[in-house]
């Protein structure tokens, strides 16, 4: 009964369009009021508050903070220079190249979001000169830009390593192997589309353009080496590594590029502060759902009783079952609220089953990686939306085949583990 | 009114996940609370992970969403500054039985602990050790020379970090699930947990050391809302009174058994991890006097209610001891 | 009316940019004194965890008022402009009596707080005093919520915020 409940007012009120908090809020409120009209429903604002206050947390507006410097400034353009400059006269080049940078400002930026606006923004007009249909480049460069979620940074793995208790800098190695195999199929997949598009090929660039976008894109290169290495060598913690982002960011932007002014700051800030403050409000009220979830001890009545999932249920089951339920979760809700209600449900069965708790979060974290772009509620096509300005049906309609191309890396996952755990394993011995 | 069919619903919240110390207690619990009221009452057990931190757990209590926890001095101490106590170095029994005792059956002890708890609408009902806090690092430490420079991460409680800092360590306040990489990276040099957690979180993994100083136990409260408890008709207090005396001796025998099963996992596992089960008493003596300061900075934080239990707490163990020996 | 609204934005705004900008400030302070010097400044993670509170339940008026959600809006989409009006209405006038429920909520969590007189950790400062932006937060995006509501009663187009108009242009976005 309690669970109908939740499911009810929660799909209802998302139908309605209500902002996503509110379903979640009230949902939760009702099965206190209802069901446990003992509990104070003042649990849920202390469980708000509580949601955001980990440490490890503070790493996701700094995150955000250094890819707004670098969106607003000109490291993610250098970027792209580079990679046309090398791969843009190869067929499917330009779509490719879009591929690898989304993977590249990825490896300085922990959102998909920023990526989009940070890549997309400056490609899309260049793709549809080339010939490539809207739908495709549209398609093209919001499910490149999960790739971001993959390679780390990520705000993705934070959160799900908060909750989860996942150590979050083995997280961070272990996804630079997916990542890269779904930019190799990635490549693949615009390859055999252009030729079926029967794109042109664009023309090659002499090697004086390729030395100045090389030697142009040389800092922002150095972007994921002092994070990745940082971290890595014990300097300093994968959460401190946020501040170093945004310090790199700041001086790249405003020291060297000089293309923003110490002026600008406040007015970055205020934007990284509005969207924090967007997803903190979620991850407040998700911890507020997920608690009353736990509390009505729901998640045991769902494991048990419902999948029937049991640590003996055997490898595959275990790691399809978390798959499917973070991809139909993802399909309603937003990926952050998908991690905080979910984990703590599958995260104890899977561990109890002896199964790697970083490849599981890996696993998660492609999961939501293809949830922000999966229809109907995804953050990837709303952002798509705003920046592109096209409305909801069309931005969609190229999806599928790389939602597939997502989902079949994921399987890839799931069967052959070490693509994940090879570099942690190589790391951490 | 409680009828036959339908039981009453107590809660009892937990720090720790399934399969701790403090689960073994709350099951225990559950399990006596329920065989002496017939099954009027009935017991669900919240582990860690569940309902909440340790602080949102203490609150809980006092909303009265949950019955019954657990409160450690590390959290608790927020509150009810005087139970950084618990958190001082060498200031208890090398015997546990002992510390179970002054802890749990000294009337005079039992009085002021009470009456602290009761400042925050809360009735202590047991403390206990869950064993010896234990020092795992990448050196050997014998005298408090030796964490000269040794990065230790430890709660974020400030008596924890002056602890340290006066023994010459680098004191590094980290997230719990960042420990072991930041281990395995040198990040931090060294930590310190009661051997259960050193096994399941596989710390001993990233460290060669492992040192049974006898510095401090890992104690626990168990609380519940005293409102809650004097609105109880007599019967049912005197039940939960009973059960948890009868919890007191229980709960050493586990951790004990739970302790010394755990250290042998541990060495099975790791068989080339250098133990060292015990400090001369020249090197406690070392480690003493370098920890005195920090009872000072407790008195500071917590005044004259601070130094006299501090003193009450020194004599009652000293008294309890001086019994044993006669 | 109109300049009150815009004072109160000013200064969410200014509490939202300059609360980002010492996090960032104090973090990257801690990270260059632990790795250079080997000391860490504790202070730092109980500011940064008060900054984002302050971040957190201020910004969820700010966002309200620049008409800022996350939202599905695949049916709402297919809505001609009179009924996306009568949705708008019913969608703020809700969230808005919502928000005030956990006002009321909060100010009855922050007395459990203020009586066991929890205290931060290292600078000890009692976590009510901070926990009060939390209500405030409610409050004010109440009243946003309020406004939208009497914007799209009084004023012919569809309204998201009280000063935005409901196009794609202003749809937005959390991120991940
Ligand atoms: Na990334
Ligand atoms: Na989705």
């Amino acid at each position: 009964m309690e669970a109908l409940l939740i499911i009810g007012i929660m799909i209802f009120l998302l139908l309605l369009g209500f902002p996503m908090k509110v379903p979640l809020i009230v949902a939760a409120l009702a099965v206190l009021l209802v069901f446990h009209p003992d509990v104070t429903p003042a649990v849920l604002v202390q469980q708000m508050i509580g949601g955001i206050k980990p440490a490890a947390l503070i790493a996701v507006p700094m995150f955000i903070f250094a890819a707004d410097i670098m969106t607003r400034g000109n490291s993610a353009n250098r970027l792209l220079d580079l990679v046309t400059a090398f791969v843009g006269h190869l067929r499917g080049g330009l779509p490719i190249a879009s591929a690898i940078s989304c993977t590249l400002f990825g490896a300085m930026s922990g959102s998909t979001q920023a990526t989009v606006v940070a890549i997309g923004g400056p490609l899309r007009p260049q793709l549809l000169k080339a010939g490539y249909p809207d739908s495709f480049t549209t398609a093209l460069i919001i499910n490149a830009s999960d790739i971001a979620l993959l390679i780390p940074p990520s705000i993705g793995m934070i959160v799900y390593g908060v909750v989860s208790g996942t150590s979050i800098g083995e997280l961070f190695i272990a996804g630079i192997g997916p990542g890269l195999l779904v930019l190799m199929l990635f490549c693949i997949y615009c390859w055999i589309a252009s030729i079926r598009m029967q794109i042109p090929r664009q023309e090659k660039t002499d090697s004086a353009t390729r030395r100045t976008a090389a030697r142009r894109a040389l800092l922002p290169l150095g972007f994921p080496l002092i994070i990745i290495g940082g971290i890595y060598s014990g300097i300093f913690s994968p959460t401190e590594a946020a501040a170093i982002s945004v310090l790199y960011a700041a001086i790249l932007e405003i020291v060297f590029f000089r293309d923003l002014s110490v002026k600008d700051i406040p007015d970055i800030a205020l934007s990284t502060g509005l969207i924090t403050a967007v997803v903190f409000i979620l991850v407040g009220a998700g911890a507020a759902f997920s608690w009353v979830i736990s509390f009505a001890q729901l998640p045991d009545a769902l494991i048990n009783n419902w999948l029937g999932l049991t640590p003996d249920s055997g490898y595959w089951t275990i790691m399809l079952t978390i798959a499917i339920a973070y991809f139909i979760g993802c399909m309603f809700v937003d990926p952050i609220v998908v991690i905080l209600i979910l984990t703590p449900i599958f995260h104890p069965v899977a561990i109890a089953a002896g199964i790697d708790p970083v490849l599981v979060g890996i696993v998660v974290t492609l999961q939501v990686a293809i949830g922000s772009a999966t229809p109907p509620f995804g953050c990837d096509i709303f952002t798509a939306i705003a920046v592109f300005r096209r409305p909801y049906l069309e931005v969609i309609r190229g999806t599928p085949p790389f939602i597939a191309i997502l989902l079949f890396a994921g399987i890839l996952l799931i069967a052959f583990p070490s693509i994940s755990l090879f570099l942690r394993n190589l790391a951490f011995g | 009114t409680a009828s036959t069919d339908q039981p009453t619903q107590w809660r009892f919240a937990i720090e720790e996940t399934i399969g701790s110390v403090q689960h073994q207690y709350a099951m225990k619990f559950k399990e006596l609370v329920e065989e002496r009221s017939n099954g009027e009452i009935e017991v669900t057990i919240y582990p860690y992970g569940t309902l909440g931190t340790s602080d949102q757990i203490t609150e809980l209590v006092d909303m009265e969403v949950v019955q019954f926890a657990m409160a450690s001095p590390g959290h608790l101490g927020k509150l009810i500054p005087e139970v950084q106590v618990f958190l001082l170095h060498f200031l208890f029994s090398d015997d546990d039985e002992i510390n179970n005792q002054v802890l749990n059956k000294d009337p005079r002890l039992q009085k002021t602990f009470a009456e602290l708890y009761a400042r925050k609408r809360l009735k202590l009902l047991s403390i206990f050790s869950e064993g010896w806090q234990v020092w795992t690092t990448k050196d050997p430490i014998h005298r408090p020379e030796d964490f000269e420079g040794v990065k230790m991460r430890v709660m974020t409680s400030p008596l924890l970090i002056a602890a340290y800092n006066a023994y010459g360590a680098s004191p590094t306040p980290l997230p719990y699930s960042e420990v072991y990489s930041a281990l395995q990276l040198n990040m931090i040099d060294g930590q310190e947990n009661p051997v259960f957690a050193i096994q399941e979180m596989n710390f001993y993994e990233v460290t060669d050391w492992m040192i049974f100083a006898r510095h401090a136990p890992f104690i626990t409260t168990a609380v519940t809302n005293r409102e809650f408890f004097d609105s109880l008709p007599a019967e049912r207090q005197e039940l939960v009174t009973g059960v948890v005396a009868d919890l007191n001796d229980y709960i050493l025998k586990v951790q004990r058994e739970f302790n010394q099963e755990r250290l042998s996992l541990i060495r099975k596992n790791k068989p080339d991890l250098e133990i060292i089960t015990e400090l001369t008493p020249e090197e406690r003596e070392a480690f003493r006097q370098a920890s005195q300061p920090v009872r000072e900075r407790f008195i500071r934080m917590t005044g004259e209610d601070g130094r006299k239990l501090l003193v009450e707490l020194k004599q009652t163990i000293k008294e309890y001891e001086d019994q044993q020996q006669n | 009316m109109n300049k009150l609204f815009t004072i109160v934005q000013r200064i969410e705004a200014f509490l939202l940019a300059w609360s980002i900008i010492i996090i960032a400030t104090l973090s990257i302070g801690n990270v260059v004194c632990r790795a250079l010097f080997g000391f860490s400044l504790a202070f730092v993670g109980e500011v940064s965890q008060f900054l984002i509170i302050v971040v957190t339940f201020i910004g969820l008026s700010y966002a309200a008022s620049q008409g800022r959600h996350i939202r599905m809006t695949a049916l709402y989409d297919q809505l001609n402009p009179r009924w996306r009006k009568i949705m708008m209405v019913i969608i703020n006038s809700l969230t808005s009596l919502l928000m005030l429920l956990l006002a009321g909520y909060a100010f009855e969590y922050i007395n459990t707080v203020r009586f066991l007189g929890t205290i931060s950790p290292v600078l000890q400062v009692p976590l009510y005093l901070i926990y009060l932006f939390v209500p405030l937060g409610f409050i004010l995006s109440a009243i946003q919520y309020g406004l939208t509501v009497f914007r799209n009663l009084t004023a012919p187009d569809v309204y998201i915020s009280y000063s935005q108009k409901d196009e794609y242009e202003t749809t937005v976005v959390g991120e991940v």
